[in-house]
């Protein structure tokens, strides 16, 4: 029975809701969506007071935030709009930390982002972000997301292991039920397996997913497929980034390249050389393992778009099993050109009648789905402003407003949950929407403000494989 | 808020001598500031080229001095006291620059002082050489009499918004050139070099030099029209100002028989020695110069102030001091004259979204001011430019900590324009040096803005580029 009916104090629900949204809808997307504005905003302003009060003395970019603001609580959900942190935040450290490999003080700058102490891991044996990457793995209750750097600075999001899993059981309800659907319906079709046309480990949050398809969608590594084996160098993606950085600005001859990097020159260039190989013998494995079978994708646009033109080449139709579920995120990137019926291409492929389109980013830990009206509907977790683009100032959250995208993740316990993005929306707070469902919503056509001035650093997966070809093609010219 | 269609602006065509304000279509000012009117550019594509290269002819009925008088009577005509056309497009300029009303007037009373006769005269000669454009100048080589001058062109301008002296520039080299100009103006912009070509139909709308120009506005990047105008046949050279978009964009129509000629986008940089810290008067000498050079026209400038090395020392004690010269250029950066410099117009909201991450990081930056969005000092604690230091604006530098002037080579790169340099001794070390890295100007700190036009710019020399060079060989 979903929590939405308890009777328990309002702080309690908030805390529930909090704590593990899939659970205090009783794993049922319909009631998820289906809760009244009102009662929502008012649990929504309990769970953003609580984060505040818990976090701004163990987070200190936000105690000195709520310091310069002079902020101790507030009083509705407006309110907390100058705490929320700029997208920037999480890359606030010298260029030259990363490049020299400085982990001891990257640790000290994250420290000062989430509420776990970072100071006690040894990173000192650490030579490459790759290294790095898997001692803070190993070592602390974090798994920390990058950026694909393209200003030529990686982005560093401390998320622990706790909110992803709570992430995972949300996303096993979001991504695998529609509204309306009967939640014990989707459990009828047979066990998913997940694809993923990309290396299964790395620290990208697209990467990361793995995990989540692993534990809360396939339910084994077994039923997990992916690509390439191993792990997605991070190294060699910053690389990729700060060689287009460099490119910009003309500054190519004064690239250092790290000696820990061109150590393993030979051992990158071995894997970049089987990817092709790796990625037939992936395609051959869904087309004649799993044929028939129902399938879980999840990714981005190019890289199902990819696994789509394999198979068109190879003259094959409705692959798998009509019950599986194929999403992607709902707006092109930046230099990204898809052809216009490509969702058809896509369904004819696969098989199936839909794809399912979301909206998110890593720094906000809810996908919103579109609806099937074209809405993208906000996840009750997940609260969303609007800014005046020109003047960042909080729009009035009714009627219909444009501007700057912000959220706030009540999921976040470690870290901050107030967010503001480099995207640009239009939101119908009271306007219902003939789906349906209740929770507001924005309209499709979700575009980056910069994307004329470009530059910006969102944590977005379109770049990464163009960055991992030219730092390859790169490090061949060291010869 | 929309302007009804009767009362929103009209930014006029010019076809040599004559002024269009028919067939109009809206456009949008740049970031959404003016919707404006202008003639529909595609009909009349066939009109704006000269066509026939032989009708740069009746320039050549004029002297050099004939040239002089035309420019200083007009010169003396943009007088904002008494031309309607300049105080109207002044007035507009406010709503479409980058930069603030008084800054704004500030450039506008600039305007007649660079029709002067002695400094159209200097300009002239220097950066062409006045006997080229009065004759063949003949020389004696090995078994060669030799005659070289230096024709008009057929060029057309795709001038840049941040300063109206930009449209006077064009307009004044056009006539010591005798070429013929079209002029594409921008829509940060659109209302100057109208204005001025009006004033010079007032002055003698039979005059060539008022026949030999062309103003109009069109959306950069119109393919269809573009390809259209971008013809050998219809000009010979492009003179593109600025602007990354702007200049790639025109490289497509570039072939043989059009040659462009590109002032790239560029950014500057700033190189202060520890002499700086000499003394008490000395920093504060330092701090009011680079002020100056970062605050200026609210550095919506190429050759603005951005990333300043300072040797001040890297340890705590020179991060320290360079914190203390910060302060200081902060207050010299807000002390400055309203013409010079004003808070800016409009914050960039990204510059903001990262400047105020760089506040809460305060183990690695010190963000002096930029909460009221007036601009800021960022202070970085190491030898490290932010990395948005291509984004910085809207009076918002960056200065960064050295030991050693060695470490300025990395100040400078292929988009490099301006070096600003303290203390003037300082520069010997750098002369020799920069230039292989990128840099094309070296000044004295505290006098970036003032730019000579009696010289090359940009590392090229682009009023000689703008003429033909044409040598009769003659052999015994």
């Amino acid at each position: 029975m979903p929590d939405i009916e308890a009777k328990s104090d309002p702080a309690s629900r908030a805390m529930a809701l909090c704590d593990d949204p899939a659970a205090f809808f009783g794993h049922d997307y319909t009631a998820m969506m289906s809760i009244e504005r009102e009662p929502l905003e008012a649990l929504q302003l309990e769970g953003i007071r609580h984060r505040l009060a818990t976090l701004r003395g163990k987070v200190a970019m936000l105690g000195k935030l709520a310091d310069n603001q002079g902020m101790d609580d507030i009083g509705d959900l407006n309110a907390v709009v100058p705490l929320l942190f700029e997208h920037t935040m999480y890359k606030s450290y010298p260029p030259s930390l990363l490049e020299n490999g400085r982990f001891r003080d990257i640790n000290l700058f994250l420290s000062k982002l989430t509420s776990i102490d970072l100071t006690g891991i040894d990173v000192s044996q650490c030579r490459s972000i790759d290294d790095w990457m898997e001692t803070m793995d190993r070592e602390s209750p974090l798994m920390i997301m990058h950026s694909s750097g393209t200003s030529g600075t990686m982005s560093f999001l401390p998320v622990s292991k706790r909110e992803w899993d709570k992430f995972g059981r949300a996303l096993r309800v979001t991504f695998l039920q529609n509204f309306g659907d009967d939640p014990a319906a989707v459990e009828n079709g047979g066990e998913f397996h997940a694809i993923y046309p990309y290396f299964r480990h790395g620290g990208a949050g697209h990467v990361r997913m793995c995990e989540i398809y692993v534990n809360h969608i396939c339910g084994s590594e077994e039923r997990l497929h992916t690509a390439y084996p191993g792990r997605m160098s991070s190294d060699l993606l910053y690389m990729g980034a700060k060689i287009r950085a460099a490119q910009a600005k003309g500054q190519l001859d004064r690239l250092k390249i790290s000696p820990a990097l061109l150590a393993r020159k030979a051992e990158l260039e071995e894997i970049q050389a089987a990817m092709p190989e790796h990625l037939m013998a992936f395609f051959t494995e869904l087309a004649e393992t799993l044929k028939g079978k129902r399938i879980f994708f999840w990714g981005a646009q190019n890289l199902l778009y990819n696994v789509t033109k394999i198979g068109h080449e190879k003259g094959l139709k409705h692959v798998f099993s009509p019950a599986s579920v194929i999403g992607t995120g709902g707006d092109v990137k930046d230099g990204m050109v898809m052809p216009d019926d490509w969702k058809e291409q896509v369904c004819d492929f696969v098989g199936v009648d839909r794809i399912k389109m979301c909206y998110g980013m890593s720094e906000v830990l809810g996908l919103h789905n579109k609806c099937a009206n074209g809405h993208y509907h906000f996840v009750p977790w997940v609260v969303p402003f609007v800014l005046d683009p020109d003047t960042s100032e909080v729009l009035p959250r009714e009627g219909v407003t444009t501007g700057r995208a912000a959220f706030f993740d009540l999921g976040a316990e470690t870290r901050w949950g107030g967010f503001i993005t480099g995207d640009e929306y239009t939101i119908h707070w009271d306007e219902p929407c003939g789906c349906g469902a209740k929770t507001v919503w924005a309209e499709d056509g979700i575009q980056r403000l910069s994307v004329k001035r470009g530059g910006d650093d969102k944590i977005s997966c379109a770049a990464t494989e163009g960055a991992h070809k030219d730092a390859m093609s790169f490090l061949n010219s060291f010869e | 808020m929309e302007t009804p269609t009767e009362t929103m602006p009209v930014a006029p065509m010019i076809l040599r001598g004559r002024i269009v304000t028919d067939h109009l279509v809206e456009v949008g000012g740049r970031g959404g500031d003016l919707v404006f009117r202008t003639p529909d550019a595609h009909r009349f594509a066939d009109l704006l080229p000269l066509g026939d290269p032989g009708r740069l002819a009746d320039l050549y009925s004029l002297s050099f001095e004939d040239i002089l008088d035309y420019l200083e009577a007009l010169g003396a005509r943009l007088d904002m006291a008494t031309n309607a056309h300049l105080r109207e497009a002044c007035r507009l300029s406010y709503l479409t620059a980058p930069t603030t009303p008084p800054i704004v007037d500030a450039s506008y009373a600039a305007l007649p002082a660079m029709f002067a006769r002695g400094h159209v005269r200097e300009m002239a000669e220097k950066t062409v050489g006045i006997r080229y454009l009065e004759g063949w100048v003949e020389e004696e080589l090995d078994g060669l009499r030799l005659g070289v001058r230096c024709f008009g062109a057929r060029t057309l301008h795709i001038i840049a918004g941040n300063s109206p002296m930009i449209s006077a520039l064009t307009i004044i080299r056009n006539a010591i050139l005798r070429s013929d100009a079209i002029i594409k103006t921008p829509s940060n912009d659109p209302f100057t070099a109208p204005a001025i070509a009006r004033t010079m139909i007032d002055l003698d709308p039979g005059h060539p030099i008022t026949r030999h120009l062309a103003v109009a506005y069109w959306r950069g990047g119109d393919e269809a029209f573009e390809e259209r105008l971008y013809q050998p046949h219809n000009v010979e050279k492009i003179m593109a100002w600025g602007g990354y978009a702007s200049v790639k964009h025109v490289t497509r129509y570039i072939q043989p028989g059009l040659e462009l000629v590109s002032l790239d986008p560029k950014r500057s940089a700033s190189i202060i020695g520890g002499a700086a810290f000499a003394s008490e008067a000395a920093m504060a000498d330092a701090a009011r110069r680079l002020a100056t050079d970062i605050g200026a026209m609210n550095q919506v400038g190429c050759v603005n102030a951005r990333v300043v090395y300072v040797q001040s020392g890297t340890d705590e004690e020179g991060v320290e001091r360079l914190k203390r010269f910060g302060e200081a250029t902060y207050r010299a950066m807000l002390d400055l004259p309203e013409a010079v410099s004003t808070r800016p117009k409009r914050y960039d909201r990204e510059l903001k979204g990262e400047v105020d991450a760089l506040r809460l990081s305060d183990d690695w930056y010190s963000v002096i001011g930029g909460t009221d969005e007036e601009g800021a000092i960022i202070v970085s604690h190491m030898p490290d430019p932010v990395d948005f230091a291509t984004r910085l604006g809207d009076r918002t530098a960056n200065l960064v900590p050295i030991d050693d002037i060695g470490e300025v080579t990395a100040a400078v790169d292929a988009y490099t324009q301006t070096v600003g340099v303290y203390p003037e001794s300082l520069k010997a070390e750098l002369l020799d040096v920069l230039p292989l890295y990128g840099a094309q100007r070296f000044v004295t700190l505290g006098h970036a803005v003032e730019a000579t036009l009696a010289s090359a710019q940009d590392g090229i020399e682009p009023v000689r580029r703008m003429g033909k060079w044409i040598i009769n060989e003659i052999r015994a």
